[in-house]
């Protein structure tokens, strides 16, 4: 669907609207969808907060409530679940210190437990399984490398290992799939370039030719695809470009075009951001929405870091000030 | 949210739905607390799995078949798989159906050795079998390959063998120009070609390659024009317009003096190119002062 010239009432960001979705999704906890996204609620729970970070509207929601949640969601092994009920798991375990790290409260958890669940899924060739289960895919390498640098403790993996498991998996087109062989996707494209970033590692991949990747992964439409001769869709605003802005190639895209695409996918009715025009909005989209725009400087928004995929002021205020910035 | 149409708006006021609704929540509900409850008190008996299944939609096959992207769902079956709990065979069958129901998965590509190249997934699986087939080195670690050290160089593939790669690759070209797919795999084989002239190989039989490239781009690009002026802004005039400036960017890379390589032209190519495709503006710039190197032997 093309994108027309005059966006009408979705011509600027609808941030009062956005927030007033979050804020109404997450406060619907009676219907179908609750109950079915419980296994993964911990990770809704960051795309909300985060983006509503992002459009300075965090003090909508309840702190307490939801980090005595996050707090709950921990198990005995040291990682954190989906939610209460659910086994802990490498993604669940970064969004829940996302959260606390946003609400500056990462001092109440038991960080060596924390570390030693998250160091204790590293395997030999410097992968990562997402759990006692064994799926290995980068993006746990990305987690993994993530909540140690949340918690300040990036000695705890070996990191070396762990950036040479990520170039096995360089594609011929420059791009990362989950494993070895498997075939370049937008999404691993960015944790593997987040975890290379945090291991100290870009040297290792081929920055022009992976840029030039994914800036062909922008359509006619403006939006953004995951792969070749793939539809756009909204999220990929944040895959693709969180990339290409630690590689310091964000001008490789029309982000004039970008834009336009990411304010036609509100609903200006309902609030929120969809994957398409034409579907039904999200937290995931819209938080990956305003995330994209964040990135290229949306006015109104605070800035977010590609690498952490946190407010820059949260991840400041992380890290000891005599450590370089990581991100460009 | 994917396949979530907007309009028409969901009805929440007909009390008949809004009932069948809230019976459902109260099912799964239900069961999904009685089955983590039984979970942690250590309870695995034929009645939970029962339960299990009931909630992940009656058994694992159909939770594929509706929902073939789920990482947590493969992974599962290879676990079945490495247990014996369903057999090989079974599996592929099962991975064929999917790929036919949709090419582009490549859960099901991991899953699977196949045949039928005719789209992205296809060319990047070529890349890994050419690899393991042409490897001279089998005993080249990640490291030296890293390091570029000369036992990672011998890992070339052969000319010979490029040559056939270019010649099916051209038939792609020929049968539709603007599939990007077979242009992206023809800029490996480039980079491939350009190992060969770091090796110091036979320069001569290289710049033969390129001149016939350049050729057969130069050759679609007339036929492409000759199509009409609602060809001028299509993708089957990029392709082939970037290709020319990539080959004339490596003929000069491996032009001696006294050469005379029709290497003119370039930045009047990459000047093309922003009319042509000006959504990558900025990447043609920085191409034409020859700050995006993307011909190069791709580590991968």
């Amino acid at each position: 669907m093309a994108v027309p010239k005059d966006l009408g009432l979705r011509a600027e960001l609808l941030t009062a609207k956005h927030a007033a979705f979050i804020k109404n999704f997450a406060e619907s906890t009676s219907n179908f969808e609750y109950f079915a996204t419980e296994h993964f609620r911990m990770s809704g729970v960051y795309w909300g907060l985060t983006a509503m970070c992002l459009v300075g509207h965090l003090e909508d929601m309840d702190e307490d409530e939801i980090v005595s949640w996050v707090l709950q969601s921990q198990h005995e092994n040291g990682g954190f679940g989906g939610s209460p009920r659910h086994d802990s798991h490498l993604l669940y375990t970064l969004s829940a210190l996302q959260i606390l790290a946003l609400y500056e409260k990462l001092h109440l958890i038991d960080t060596e437990k924390v570390i030693s669940y998250v160091a204790g899924l590293q395997q030999p060739d410097g992968s990562f399984s997402g759990d006692e289960w064994g799926e290995i895919d980068t993006r746990f390498t990305y987690c993994a490398l993530l909540c140690c640098a949340l918690l300040q403790r990036q000695e705890a993996v070996d990191s070396v290992q762990a950036a040479r498991y990520i170039a096995s998996c360089r594609n011929f087109d420059g791009g990362f799939g989950a494993r070895p062989g498997m075939e370049s996707h937008s999404g691993q494209v960015f944790t593997c370039v987040g975890a290379l970033a945090l291991a100290d590692s870009l040297h290792l991949l081929d920055r022009d030719l992976l840029c030039w990747w994914l800036c062909e992964r922008q359509t006619e439409t403006g939006g953004l695809n995951g792969r070749p001769e793939k539809r756009e869709d909204v999220c990929y605003s944040w895959w693709c470009l969180s990339a290409l802005s630690i590689l310091g190639r964000l001008h490789w895209i029309s982000q004039d075009a970008l834009t336009r695409y990411i304010l036609f996918c509100q609903d200006e009715e309902e609030g929120g951001i969809s994957d398409h025009p034409e579907d039904m909005a999200d937290v995931f989209h819209t938080f990956f929405g305003i995330a994209g725009l964040s990135l290229m400087g949306y006015p109104g928004l605070e800035r977010i870091d590609p690498t952490f995929a946190l407010p820059v002021r949260v991840v400041r205020k992380l890290r000891p000030a005599k450590s370089a910035p990581i991100s460009t | 949210m994917h396949g979530r149409p907007r309009y028409p708006r969901p009805n929440t006021s007909d009390p008949q739905k809004a009932q069948a609704a809230e019976q459902r929540v109260q099912l799964y509900s239900r069961l999904t607390t009685t089955v983590l409850k039984r979970l942690q008190a250590g309870q695995y008996d034929k009645e939970i799995l029962e339960l299990a299944a009931r909630l992940l939609e009656q058994n694992p096959e159909r939770a594929l078949e509706k929902h073939p992207k789920s990482y947590a769902t493969w992974h599962h079956r290879r676990w079945l798989v490495s247990r014996h709990v369903t057999s090989l065979q079974q599996e592929v069958d099962l991975v064929n159906r999917l790929l036919e129901a949709d090419e582009r998965n490549f859960h099901g590509w991991a899953s699977k050795i196949d045949r039928n190249f005719s789209n992205y997934s296809a060319w990047h699986l070529k890349t890994r079998l050419l690899k393991k087939v042409h490897q001279q080195s089998p005993t080249v670690t990640l490291d030296e390959l890293l390091k570029q050290s000369p036992a990672a160089q011998q890992r070339q593939m052969p000319l010979w063998a490029l040559r056939e790669e270019f010649g099916l690759v051209k038939q792609a070209f020929y049968t539709d120009p603007g599939d990007q797919s077979p242009w992206l795999y023809h800029r490996w084989l480039l980079g491939c070609l350009l190992a060969h002239v770091k090796a110091g190989s036979d320069t001569k039989a290289v710049a033969e390659i390129l001149e016939q490239e350049m050729q057969m781009c130069k050759d679609i690009l007339e036929l492409e024009y000759t199509a009409g002026p609602e060809a001028e802004l299509s993708s089957s005039i990029k392709w082939p317009t970037l290709t020319l400036a990539q080959l004339k960017d490596l003929l000069l890379t491996i032009s001696q003096p006294g050469d005379s390589p029709d290497i003119a032209h370039t930045s009047a190519l990459y000047q093309r190119l922003q009319d042509i495709d000006p959504l990558r503006t900025g990447f043609y710039q920085d191409a034409s002062q020859g700050s995006a190197k993307i011909l190069v032997q791709s580590a991968g």
